[in-house]
């Protein structure tokens, strides 16, 4: 009976632990006197190679200029380090550490978002919270009433309250992005790119930023030839790359040979499906450049769509420091650097005709000359600029 | 039609690489359930030798070492939850719920503590690679069979394991002492079989089947841990095990239903014109699970399990 009350205290004892180590907080630095930025990450997590690590690195890596280290917490990083950080489109953006000290809370279902918040607000007393994603807009609304002297950051979306009513606290500041600008030019890359006339999309969950990549996509392609078929497939999560990798390959059986995903870690699987074909196949990244990523297929990514949460959490951070915040909307687009494409293999299967053309389409974008549908319903009906 | 030969085949062979984790997991359930052991930890355990499995792959640089990593974890929870449910006759839900838990838990540490990431592990070694897929090249271009032309040895192992574990159970002395053991232990014990050691060889025996489906997601549908696995698939085969009436080849239907649904749905999505596109989303998305439901309501009919199952044993004395 002993080895059976050890066995049961050892359980305790480790389940208990796991708790722990399941909520901790990762770092602690309280400096006298420094900005505490808090960030809340959604259920993707640090690692997820997209929107929550490109969060982190606009509070750790640049205003802080720190990186995470094994275990929980910080070690400064060099000048050399923190430049090479800074993709080449936001070079001119001058971009510079604010000596912010960062603390974050990873979340590890949607049930975390709220206590996660809590903890930020009254253990750590932060002065900024950041949500990380649209999932974490009713979690920020609720929260930023109950903590009016805190300011909240919500990337992708206005603050809801309970009944999911969009609301305007004073304390809150949501960032979107014009994610359909920059899914419009890697479609049009995308049309340019095909051998077939078919090509793939894969998006996670129906939610307004995946529908807006979706529907500049679907326009790219039109304007380019709208005879192109596009085989559109929702996995309905974003975080199962087994899905991903069966719609990418059901799309691929169908002819496809271009893909492009909107689909957080279930994309992963879409590389993965194309990495193991080779050429012809492409992939397009989305959110973060995915070119870059050795984890990913680098040979075969054609180009990413940009969406900057870590220049939009910057600013964000920015604002605090110099107490310019302002609550309300900001919409990131392709004039002020806030999405873009990236330049990957672009130049490998476009000819330099085809990319002068994709520039010029972004350079009409910026100047207003048109605009992109936001809604994938109002593609077919949408009349698309001539001569490309 | 003939250019449809090649998607046909490509749809199958999709469904099968779908099916594999699942029948690996439902299989270790009939295996553990017909001994009369009750096994919710499937998902933990498949969680647990999906990272394992990365690992040793991650460590090693083979896919080879990264099974037996996980194959070694899978022997150890099956012993964990052997030695409280047979051993001491514990709770067999309250031992699988607390693997679960730890699975969630203990995963997330490692992966965190080993690769420096609480999301995804980096890219290894795994049976999925072009290379190391089992190549059947005279059966390309046949309908159907063309499915099978290359798959991991992950899915072929599953599939030839439905047919060794129906021999064993229904055909080997040893599967009828399990079968006796599950229905009725007392019974058997009577008749001089080992009740204990029928059980313990069960339950790890189920669980290591359970940590091929873990390795199945991870060193063979894909190549990465992700923290989101097994993502319930440890569930739905428990759940397909029991729509399969318990029984090997029962779990396979089961499953295959749903894993063809499942592409299915994905290729009915991609390609609905007209009418189709004002179909709402989550029609698409449940519809693996609402034809499973009604495939299995119309043709299985009642499901009885093993007589004993889940009931702790204990010798009388």
């Amino acid at each position: 009976m002993r080895i059976k009350k050890l066995l049961v205290l050892l359980l305790v004892v480790v389940m208990v632990g796991v708790v722990f180590v399941g909520c901790a907080p990762k770092t602690e630095e309280p400096v006298e006197e420094t900005i505490k930025i808090g960030l809340v990450t959604d259920v993707g997590g640090r690692g997820d190679r997209s929107f929550n690590d490109s969060a982190l690195r606009g509070l750790e890596t640049w205003a802080g200029k720190v990186q995470y280290v094994k275990g929980g917490g910080y070690e400064p990083i060099s000048d050399a380090e923190f430049n090479a950080s800074i993709p080449g489109d936001l070079k001119d953006k001058n971009i510079q550490p604010l000596g912010v000290s960062a603390m974050v809370l990873e979340s590890k279902d949607k049930k975390d978002y709220i206590p996660n918040i809590a903890t930020l607000v009254e253990q750590e007393e932060c002065d900024l919270v950041i949500g990380v994603g649209f999932m974490l807009a009713g979690a920020i609304g609720e929260s930023a009433e109950k903590y009016p002297d805190t300011k909240f950051m919500l990337i992708d979306a206005a603050a809801v309250d309970a009944d999911g009513k969009m609301i305007d606290p004073p304390n809150v500041v949501g960032y979107l992005f014009n994610e359909h600008e920059c899914g419009f030019l890697v479609g049009a890359v995308a049309a340019y790119a095909t051998g077939t006339g078919k090509v793939g999309y894969i998006g996670g969950m129906e939610i307004p930023p995946v529908l807006r990549y979706e529907a500049g996509y679907l326009a790219g392609l039109k304007t380019i030839d709208p005879s192109i078929v596009v085989i559109g497939q929702y996995t309905g999560s974003f975080t199962e790359p087994a899905l991903g990798k069966s719609a990418a390959e059901s799309q691929i059986s169908q002819g496809c040979d271009v893909l492009f995903h909107a689909a957080g870690a279930t994309g992963n699987g879409m590389f993965q499906s194309i990495c193991e074909r080779g050429a012809p196949y492409w992939g397009i990244g989305v959110d973060v450049d995915m070119g870059l990523d050795e984890n990913l297929c680098p040979p075969r990514t054609l180009t990413s769509s940009l969406k900057h949460v870590d220049y939009a959490t910057y600013l964000a951070i920015k604002s605090v420091v110099e107490g310019t915040f302002q609550s309300g909307l900001v919409t990131m687009t392709l004039k002020d650097g806030g999405v873009g494409y990236a330049p990957d293999h672009v130049a490998d299967a476009l000819t330099q005709d085809q990319i002068d053309k994709v520039e010029h389409l972004r350079e009409m974008i910026i100047d207003g000359i048109f605009e992109v549908p936001t809604d994938p319903d109002d593609v077919d009906s949408w009349t698309p600029p001539t001569g490309f | 039609m003939n250019s449809n030969i090649p998607f046909l085949n490509a749809s199958i062979a999709q469904a099968l690489d779908y099916t594999a984790p699942i029948l690996f997991a439902a299989l270790g359930g009939v295996m553990s359930e017909n001994a009369g052991v009750v096994n919710i930890a499937l998902e933990g355990m498949m969680r647990f030798a999906a990272f394992f499995g990365v690992w040793g792959s991650f460590v090693s640089g083979n896919a080879w070492v990264g099974l037996l990593w996980g194959v070694g974890i899978g022997i150890v929870l099956g012993a964990l939850h052997a030695y409280i449910t047979v051993k001491w006759a514990g709770d067999q839900i309250i031992s699988g719920v607390a693997i679960n838990v730890m699975a969630m838990g203990m995963v997330t540490y490692l992966l965190e503590s080993i690769f420096r990431t609480t999301g995804y592990s980096p890219p290894v070694a795994y049976f999925g690679a072009p290379a190391s897929k089992i190549h059947l090249t005279f059966l390309k271009g046949i309908p159907i069979l063309g499915a099978f032309a290359e798959l991991t040895i992950l899915i072929w192992f599953a599939l030839i394991l439905v047919v060794v574990l129906h021999f064993v159970l229904y055909h080997t002395v040893l599967g009828l002492r399990i079968r006796a053991v599950g229905e009725n232990p007392h019974a058997a014990e009577t008749l001089g079989i080992n009740v204990f050691k029928i059980k313990w060889f069960a339950v790890i025996a189920g669980s290591v089947l359970a940590a091929f489906g873990g390795l199945a997601l991870s060193l063979g549908t894909l190549s990465s841990f992700t923290n989101s696995m097994a993502m319930g698939k440890g569930f739905i085969g428990l759940a397909a095990m029991i729509f399969g009436k318990w029984t090997p080849f029962g779990a396979l239907g089961a499953i295959l239903i749903f894993a063809c649904a499942q592409v299915l749905q994905l290729f009915m999505q991609g390609t609905a014109t007209g009418f189709a596109k004002l179909i709402p989303l989550g029609f698409y998305l449940s519809l693996p699970y609402m034809l499973t439901i009604g495939a299995l309501i119309g043709v299985v009919g009642k499901a009885v399990g093993p007589a004993s199952d889940g009931v702790p044993y204990k010798k009388e004395s």
